[in-house]
């Protein structure tokens, strides 16, 4: 399993800002703004775990999620501002998403879900704050 | 589920009407039964007061009749001195102011009679056919048709017996100047078919308001049975065909009875009817409410929910908006806060830009939410209008959007030394929100063209993108508050729907016009016009001039 994780954000700084805290917790952030970028760089680079923003310009982050099923190693989690809707949380549940987490709590939440799905032993280079 | 429960309270309503009318209705034939009883029982008891007291003349007089017929003794002979004096002295007891007495013989001659009185005339009047009726039949009689001085008077007879064996008859003659029958008939405000009437205790009609039944037996015999039972009540009974009431009350007096009576539709229908109306009407009335119960919180229940919706959908893209910034920001500082000593100079300009850029925005979108509501609640916007340049408007804020958003390459093309008459920050404000708008649709690297057409009294300036475009409905509503066309909500993209109102409000307070040319797939153009001024050193261009 590898230590890459897919960012699909659409936004640029906020694609900025998550990829700083995940890399700086020891992870390769790659990067997508739209579904089929995502789609080319889960068949290209094999992500331990997918972070999915669910509000993109042209496809929605849950037909990636739908997508994210030929991938069955892959942890899929959601990383929305809309976290606390119950329709995010029950859409999610029944697309059998890992985790569902709010860009707007805690910033370095996203990094502990990332790491409890992460069950290689902890590298010396993985910073926690 | 939720279309269930927005009925409950109008299912409610209509339960709590349809009960109310029920209860109204049960209430109404309830009351309308007992006013029926209350109406009876109160004929009957008028009836019995007013025939104690009204006939009260009539049951005298005959009493007295009665009496004297057994003061005796009497010759019985015509002409004879002591039966007058008799007369006489019995009129002048008597409880009731008499006119005089008289005696009759079986045949109807007179045998003697006093009178106080002049000129009455005696057995030659017709009047005294009741009267020798009762003779032969040994009943007691009254009649009115006797007159003196053309004022009515009452005559009422009893047999005179001796031995058991009527010998002649006793009339005495009483002040009536009425028919006192009439008198109680109209007290009782009977109406066209209400008759009053006095029975003796063999059910003959010894008195009535209509004389031509005087003589004849009342009813048939199980009504006159009935009669008989010495109760005051009422009875219903058939007179050809016709429904009848009669009320009575008996009296001791010689075997009296007195008898009011109507059709039942006239004694019932006052109350009946009355109350039908009232029921039928209140009916009516609760149906008409509650139809219109019923329409008014349907359409309030839609409303309601059409509003709610509208509402929680605005909310949720309004939250969606301010979160994305604040989220942008917070990230920013917290990264900034954990590893700004391991990070580059650069890496540090670079989140700190984005804490800048995103507090902007967040304090731009608050101005335009702010705005909006302005807007809304009908509040005018102030503009300085003045002369402002078109080509150096247009360079500004297309530059200020090649930095925002280098993906998308903004073209412009429009002339020089053009100018118009408006607020230079309400023109940015224009331009920017179309610009933005025109981004926002435009795929990645799509091209947005601004540009300016120079005419004669107005100047047309255009923002064409080749994004995702909008159908005809949505190009009908893409000016109102709020409103978010199917292509903003459908593929994501943000935003509370409130720029290109605000656009369209400042064009038009600007005294321009604009309009939206769009194809679904293909992009779209808004073009704006503004009043056009030749020069800087032409400050004013009135509205009326300005093509719009």
């Amino acid at each position: 399993m590898s230590d890459r994780v897919l960012l699909l954000e659409d936004d640029d700084d906020l694609a900025t800002i998550t990829d700083a805290l995940v890399s700086g917790a020891g992870y390769e952030v790659v990067r997508a703004s739209s579904v089929e970028d995502a789609i080319a760089q889960c068949e290209s680079a094999q992500p331990m775990v997918a972070l999915v923003d669910l509000q993109l310009p042209a496809r929605s982050g849950w037909d990636f999620v739908r997508e994210a099923t030929r991938w069955p190693d892959m942890r899929v989690i959601v990383y929305t501002v809309h976290h606390d809707e119950p329709e995010t949380v029950e859409r999610a549940a029944r697309l059998k998403v890992d985790a569902v987490v709010g860009k707007s709590s805690d910033p370095m939440r996203i990094v502990d879900v990332i790491r409890s799905f992460d069950h290689r032993p902890l590298r010396n280079t993985a910073k926690t704050p | 589920m939720r279309t269930i429960k927005r009925f409950i309270p109008l299912v409610v309503s209509i339960a709590v009407v349809v009960a109310v009318a029920l209860v109204g209705l049960l209430e109404s034939a309830h009351a309308n039964a007992r006013a029926q009883q209350i109406r009876r029982d109160d004929r009957v008891s008028e009836q019995a007061t007013l025939a104690g007291l009204t006939n009260q003349f009539i049951q005298f007089a005959l009493k007295d009749a009665y009496d004297f017929a057994s003061v005796g003794p009497l010759s019985l002979q015509p002409g004879d001195p002591k039966d007058t004096a008799l007369i006489e002295a019995y009129v002048k007891r008597s409880a009731l102011l008499s006119y005089g007495g008289a005696l009759v013989d079986l045949s109807g001659s007179p045998i003697n009679a006093f009178v106080d009185g002049p000129g009455l005339p005696v057995a030659t009047d017709p009047g005294y056919g009741p009267l020798r009726a009762a003779l032969l039949a040994g009943k007691p009689g009254i009649s009115t048709v006797m007159k003196t001085n053309g004022v009515p008077v009452l005559a009422m007879a009893v047999p005179v017996q001796r031995a058991g064996v009527a010998r002649a008859i006793y009339i005495g003659y009483f002040r009536a100047d009425r028919n006192p029958l009439e008198t109680y008939n109209e007290r009782l405000h009977y109406g066209k078919t209400g008759k009053a009437i006095l029975l003796d205790a063999t059910g003959t009609i010894i008195a009535s308001t209509h004389r031509a039944e005087v003589g004849t037996l009342f009813g048939d015999p199980a009504l006159r049975s009935r009669l008989e039972s010495g109760q005051k009540g009422f009875t219903e009974y058939q007179d050809h065909g016709v429904r009848m009431v009669a009320s009575y009350v008996p009296d001791g007096i010689g075997g009296l009875v007195s008898i009011t009576t109507q059709t039942a539709a006239e004694f019932f229908g006052p109350i009946q009817s009355g109350g039908l109306h009232v029921a039928l009407a209140l009916i009516g009335l609760l149906v008409v409410a509650a139809a219109a119960l019923f329409l008014m919180n349907h359409k309030r229940q839609m409303a309601l929910a059409e509003a709610y919706e509208y509402k929680g959908q605005l909310l949720a893209n309004t939250t969606h908006e301010l979160k994305t910034p604040l989220t942008a920001i917070r990230g920013a500082a917290v990264t900034l806060g954990m590893r700004w000593r391991t990070m580059s100079a650069e890496q540090v300009d670079q989140f700190l830009g984005i804490i800048h850029r995103r507090c902007d925005g967040l304090s731009k979108l608050i101005e335009r939410i702010l705005l909006g509501a302005r807007l809304e609640a009908g509040r005018e916007v102030t503009l300085n209008a003045v002369p402002t340049d078109v080509l150096g408007s247009l360079r500004a804020i297309t530059s200020e959007f090649k930095d925002v958003s280098p993906k998308h390459p903004v073209l412009l093309a429009a002339p020089e030394d053009v100018w118009v008459n408006a607020d230079p920050e309400a023109l940015d404000q224009i331009l920017g929100l179309l610009l933005e708008n025109a981004i926002k649709y435009s795929p990645e690297g799509g091209e947005v063209r601004v540009a300016a057409i120079d005419g004669p009294r107005s100047v047309a300036i255009s923002v064409s993108d080749h994004g995702v475009g909008m159908n005809a409905e949505d190009r009908e509503h893409i000016f109102e508050p709020y409103f978010r066309a199917s292509r903003g909500n459908a593929n994501g993209f943000g935003g509370v729907g409130l720029g290109l109102s605000i656009v369209r409000h400042l064009v038009e307070r600007s005294g321009g016009a604009i309009t939206v040319e769009s194809t679904p797939g293909q992009g779209s153009t808004f073009t704006i016009t503004l009043p056009r001024i030749v020069s800087p050193m032409e400050p004013s261009v009135s509205l009326e001039g300005a093509d719009r």
